[in-house]
């Protein structure tokens, strides 16, 4: 089988930007991108730089871009990716400074993971084996999974706009403790992840579950983190307002009412907020694109009220 | 013409802060010849973020929203990406989970609702293509829109997390914008932005990151010669036109004049309606010159003296009411100042417990003033 590869390719020693190098090969039709791009390594071009070691989706060494998206190379066949003879464009990976071609400085990625402590934190030396039930650990066993690749961080939307932003694999990490029975910094911990960049930074948009080899769902367990730092007290966030509000809302009306909703995030005793909110408020007004005041309601929504009433007293 | 029926679930933003997608919307269903029920009782779907503290309350929420259509025997079509990951994926969770399904109707019993896991819920994009078919769709256009450039915008939900999604049933969904700008004629520009996060569930949240997200896509888009980017969510419509003017002078020192279009008004725009009816005036970003061009000469001042009409209207009335609570007040300190003057006793005892003293020094004051001034 033939196929086409187009490599990003960067030397910072002799190059002054990057580029695209296309590669034509003969590959099996059972071949990965890994194998392909070995293939080119050993016989076309010895000068291309690549990261990789067990070829088994165990060490999470050769994650890179894949049209576009993180993948480890080892796990991805090229015919899942393109139809034969079609475009299979690999880069290295994203929100990483790139070292050579297709391998990038992971130290951002592990400053982030040493950030959050990652190592269990008991009050008290353990005078005897720490015996934890099943059903306390069971849920762990995924996020447990991770075996730190980077693809979760190169594709995370939140941290491309803002470097300081923990990101998605350190707070995956950070959620494995909060929820372990055997530490006692959870609320600590929460307290720390509650502050600018973290938790509240996530934007939900799913690339990291999406592009996550093992399953690590980082984003399900920022989403579980921000619900946990609520429970431990923490409320004095955007964010909690944020959601609160919609909660209340969805309780009230069956909808959402995007004005209030807007008012209660940004808090009432925040003048420059509230100052900038009636700017753009302004501006929809005239356009004819302000929310209703009074919100659009769900018809004969007191069923609606019933299930959010009922749900939210557990 | 083909008849198709659904159960219409327009979603919040589309009776709220996006009036324009919903009137489009339903002018390009009824070109279409789709027949839809709106799902009046439904509940908004949380977006996500009642999910975030609840998740069994949003799945209650949205099955019974599903459980609403499958009783009137219709699949849900939605037109906002948010809605429809976020219903996608409650139904994925209860059709793989039989036991959680009998859980979630177990909340629905008492309002006599069950849902058997019937119901597909599909956005307009994915029913323009799999139900209806770019050839049929092709032939409702009556307006070739070659040579723009028209830059996808899919938004998160509606490409993620694919499994969700129906993907590997229906790999075209994976590029259908695309596919839907190209049967129009126009050229579709790719940009790398085009599947991420527009900032918008984070833009009370942390406002530097979210309008960051807003520069970087539509300045990419612009700089790769878009000259409308279009969107199936109305909420990253919100982000990107709201915030653009602003943020894109900030952060790239360029104008923000990249019109953000909802898909309707692009079929719209296709099927030669007139731009006005397609609600263009609503948008933030001035559409002035992207619609003069596409159609030269066009109608477009309809809903912006509606609104200047609004303001005087509100203005007026404002000041009507403004004077009668004068009009109230001052005949209430005239009339305290006539009973402390000249009144009998017992009626200016009566004042006194009223505290009416403080209102007859505010108004003999106000007199005093009032012939100061030559009154």
């Amino acid at each position: 089988m033939k196929a086409i590869i187009d490599v990003k390719r960067f030397n910072p020693e002799n190059d002054s930007e990057e580029y695209f190098q296309k590669y034509e090969i003969e590959v099996e039709e059972s071949s990965t991108i890994l194998d392909a791009l070995i293939k080119i390594r050993e016989d076309m071009d010895g000068t291309l730089a690549l990261r990789c070691s067990c070829r088994a989706s165990i060490c999470g060494s050769c994650g890179m871009k894949v049209n576009g998206s993180a993948k480890l190379v080892c796990k991805t066949r090229l015919v899942d990716i393109s139809p034969v003879g079609g475009k299979v464009q690999v880069e290295p990976l994203g929100n990483m400074p790139v070292i050579k071609d297709l391998v990038v400085d992971m130290n951002p990625f592990w400053n982030k993971v040493k950030q959050i402590k990652p190592y269990m934190k008991p009050d008290s030396e353990p005078k005897a084996e720490y015996i934890a039930s099943n059903e306390s650990m069971t849920h762990l066993v995924d996020v447990m999974n991770c075996i730190m690749c980077g693809a979760c961080v190169s594709d995370c939307t939140a941290l491309e706009v803002d470097k300081n932003f923990i990101g998605p694999a350190a707070l995956a990490k950070a959620y494995r403790f909060v929820a372990d029975p055997r530490d006692d910094e959870s609320v600590e911990r929460l307290g720390f992840l509650n502050k600018n960049s973290g938790v509240w930074d996530c934007t939900r948009c799913y690339a990291c579950v999406e592009v996550c080899p093992k399953g690590v769902a980082p984003m399900d367990r920022i989403m579980k983190m921000r619900d946990l730092a609520i429970n431990e007290g923490f409320k004095n966030t955007s964010g909690y307002r944020h959601t609160e509000s919609f909660v209340k809302s969805v309780g009230k009306f069956g909808r959402l009412d995007e004005a209030n909703l807007a008012l209660t995030s940004v808090g009432f005793f925040n003048i420059f907020g509230l100052i900038d909110l009636a700017i753009v408020g302004i501006r929809a007004f005239v356009r004819g694109k302000l929310p209703p005041i009074i919100p659009h309601k769900a018809k004969r929504n007191e069923n609606i009220k019933r299930i959010v009433k009922k749900l939210e007293n557990k | 013409m083909i008849t198709k029926k659904y159960a219409f679930y327009p979603g919040c933003v589309a009776r709220g802060g996006a009036p324009e997608l919903y009137d489009s919307s339903l002018l390009v269903l009824d070109k279409l010849g789709i027949e839809t029920i709106e799902l009046e009782k439904a509940a908004c779907t949380g977006a996500g973020v009642l999910q975030e503290k609840n998740q069994k309350l949003g799945d209650v929420l949205n099955i019974r929203t599903l459980a609403l259509a499958e009783k009137m025997n219709l699949p849900v079509m939605t037109i906002c990406s948010t809605c429809q990951g976020v219903m996608s994926q409650a139904n994925h969770r209860v059709l793989n989970n039989p036991e959680y399904l009998e859980e979630i109707n177990s909340e629905l019993k008492e309002e006599g609702l069950e849902y058997k896991g019937t119901i597909e819920v599909k956005h307009l994009l994915w029913i323009l293509i799999e139900d209806i078919g770019l050839d049929e769709l092709k032939k409702t256009f009556k307006k070739e829109l070659k040579g723009f450039h028209f830059a996808p915008f899919y938004g998160c939900y509606i490409v993620r997390p694919s499994d969700a999604l129906g993907f590997s049933e229906n790999p075209e969904r994976q590029h259908s914008l695309d596919m839907v700008i190209d049967s129009t004629g126009a050229s579709v520009t790719d940009f790398s932005g085009k599947t991420k996060c527009c900032g918008f569930p984070i833009l009370l949240i942390n406002q530097k990151n979210s309008l960051k997200m807003v520069s970087n896509h539509t300045g990419e888009a612009k700089d790769k010669g878009a000259d409308a980017m279009v969107t199936p969510c109305p909420l990253c419509h919100l982000n990107l036109d709201g915030y653009q003017g602003k943020v894109r002078k900030d952060n790239r020192g360029d104008k923000g004049d990249l019109p953000i279009i909802h898909l309707p008004q692009l079929i719209g725009l296709a099927m030669g309606i007139e731009p006005y009816r397609l609600g263009f005036k609503r948008h933030i970003v001035s559409t002035d010159d992207f619609i003069s061009s596409i159609a030269p000469g066009a109608r477009q001042s309809d809903p912006q003296n509606f609104n200047i009409a609004m303001l005087i209207g509100m203005v007026g009335f404002a000041s009507l009411l403004f004077a009668l609570i004068t009009a109230i007040g001052a005949f209430f300190v005239l009339r305290a100042i006539y009973i402390y003057e000249w009144g009998d006793n017992s009626f200016t005892h009566y004042i006194d417990t009223c505290s009416f003293e403080g209102i007859y020094f505010i108004g003999k004051y106000f007199c005093s003033f009032l012939s100061f001034l030559g009154f």
